[in-house]
C-alpha cells in the first residue's frame, strides 16, 4: 500500500510540477484587475462625484415631505382666540344698543317693568351679588 | 534627511504595505503570484475566459480581505484556499451538488482525449492527467487538502493554517483522500484491463 501511495504521491507531483507556471504573466489581466479594485474602490467612488443610493434617496425624500409640511402649516393664518372684547360685554348693558321703542313700551306698562327691565340688564355686566342690587331687594 | 528604500522589497514587507492599503505593493505582489495562479485556475476551469475571470474574482477578494492574512501559510498558500473558493462559487449550488463523476466517466474521458490525439504526449503525462481528473472526482474536503498539498506544494503545517483546521486533520484527510484516489485508480486498471 505504501508503495502504491508512493507511485501516486509521484504522480500528483509530476503534474503538480507540468502545470506550475505553465502560464505566462498576463499584463492585460492585470491591468484590468488593478484597475477594477481601483473602480470599487470608496475613495475611488468618491473622486467620481455624487451618485444616488437608496439611502440617499429615502433621505432626501423624507426631507422634502417635512419641509412641504412646515410650509404649508406657516401658511395658514394663526387661530384667533375666541374671548370676548370689553366692548361686546358694555354693548349688553348699554341702553343705547337697545330699542328705545323697549324701553318707551315698558314705560307705557308701567315703572316696575321698566325698572325690572333695567335691573335685568344691569346684570349682564354685574354679578347678582353686587351691592347696587341691595336696595332692590 | 533622505530615506532610501532598499533595492529589493521581500515578500513580508510587501504584504505588510498592501494590508495597510498600499495598492501598488498588493499590485507588485500580484504581478509575483499570478502566472502560477493563472495555471491553477485553467486546470480548474478547463477554459482559459473562464480562468482569467476566475483569477480576477481571486485577486479582488484577496485585495479585500488581505488583513485576515497572518503570515501563517505562503501567501500563495492563502491566495490558492480563495481560487477554490470562488471557483465553488462560480460553479454554483447546483452544480456543486451534481454527484462526482465515476471511474467509468473518467475513463471514457481520457480515452476521448487520447483519442482526439495529442501526439507530443507520453504515457506519464497521460497518467498524471488521469490522476488529476480523478482528484477533481473526490469530495470536496479531500480534493482541497490534495490540491493544497500537492499542487500549491504547501506544507501539513501550512494547509492547516490555510483551511483552519488542525494538523491532525489535515493528516487524517489526506490519508483517506489518498486511500480514495488509489481505490479509483485500481477500479480504472481493472476497466482498461476488461477493455484490453
Amino acid at each position: 500500500m505504501k508503495d502504491d501511495n508512493q507511485d501516486l504521491t509521484e504522480l500528483l507531483q509530476n503534474d503538480a510540477h507540468r502545470i506550475r507556471e505553465s502560464e505566462e504573466f498576463d499584463f492585460i489581466l492585470h491591468q484590468d484587475t488593478m484597475r477594477r479594485i481601483r473602480l470599487e474602490e470608496p475613495g475611488e467612488n468618491r473622486e467620481r462625484g455624487f451618485y444616488w443610493s437608496p439611502l440617499k434617496v429615502s433621505a432626501t425624500a423624507a426631507i422634502a415631505v417635512i419641509a412641504a409640511v412646515l410650509v404649508f402649516r406657516f401658511d395658514e393664518p394663526p387661530a384667533q382666540p375666541e374671548t370676548k372684547s370689553g366692548q361686546e360685554i358694555a354693548q349688553v348693558g348699554d341702553p343705547e344698543s337697545n330699542s328705545v321703542l323697549s324701553y318707551r313700551n315698558a314705560f307705557a306698562e308701567g315703572e316696575d317693568v321698566l325698572l325690572a327691565m333695567l335691573d335685568q340688564e344691569a346684570r349682564v355686566v354685574l354679578p347678582r351679588s353686587a351691592a347696587v342690587f341691595e336696595s332692590n331687594r | 534627511m533622505q530615506t532610501v528604500e532598499p533595492p529589493e522589497t521581500t515578500e513580508n514587507e510587501l504584504v505588510a504595505r498592501a494590508q495597510n492599503g498600499d495598492l501598488d505593493a498588493f499590485s507588485r505582489l500580484m504581478e509575483g503570484v499570478q502566472p502560477r495562479l493563472l495555471s491553477q485556475a485553467i486546470v480548474f476551469c478547463q477554459d482559459p475566459d473562464l480562468a482569467r475571470d476566475l483569477m480576477q474574482e481571486t485577486m479582488i477578494a484577496a485585495w479585500k480581505s488581505l488583513k485576515r492574512f497572518d503570515g501563517t501559510c505562503q501567501l500563495f498558500t492563502w491566495l490558492y484556499v480563495i481560487l477554490q473558493r470562488q471557483h465553488g462559487r462560480a460553479r454554483g449550488w447546483f452544480s456543486r451538488r451534481l454527484p462526482s463523476p465515476t471511474a467509468e466517466q473518467i475513463l471514457a474521458g481520457s480515452q476521448r482525449e487520447a483519442a482526439a490525439g495529442t501526439e507530443n504526449s507520453d504515457f506519464g503525462s497521460d497518467e498524471a492527467e488521469l490522476v488529476r481528473s480523478l482528484v477533481s472526482a473526490l469530495p470536496p474536503k479531500h480534493r482541497e487538502v490534495i490540491r493544497l498539498r500537492f499542487y500549491a506544494d504547501a506544507s501539513e503545517a501550512e494547509t492547516a493554517s490555510a483551511l483552519g483546521i488542525s494538523v491532525g486533520t489535515v493528516k487524517s484527510r489526506l490519508h483517506h483522500a489518498l486511500k480514495k484516489l488509489q481505490g479509483m485508480r485500481e477500479k480504472l486498471n481493472l476497466l482498461r484491463g476488461e477493455e484490453h
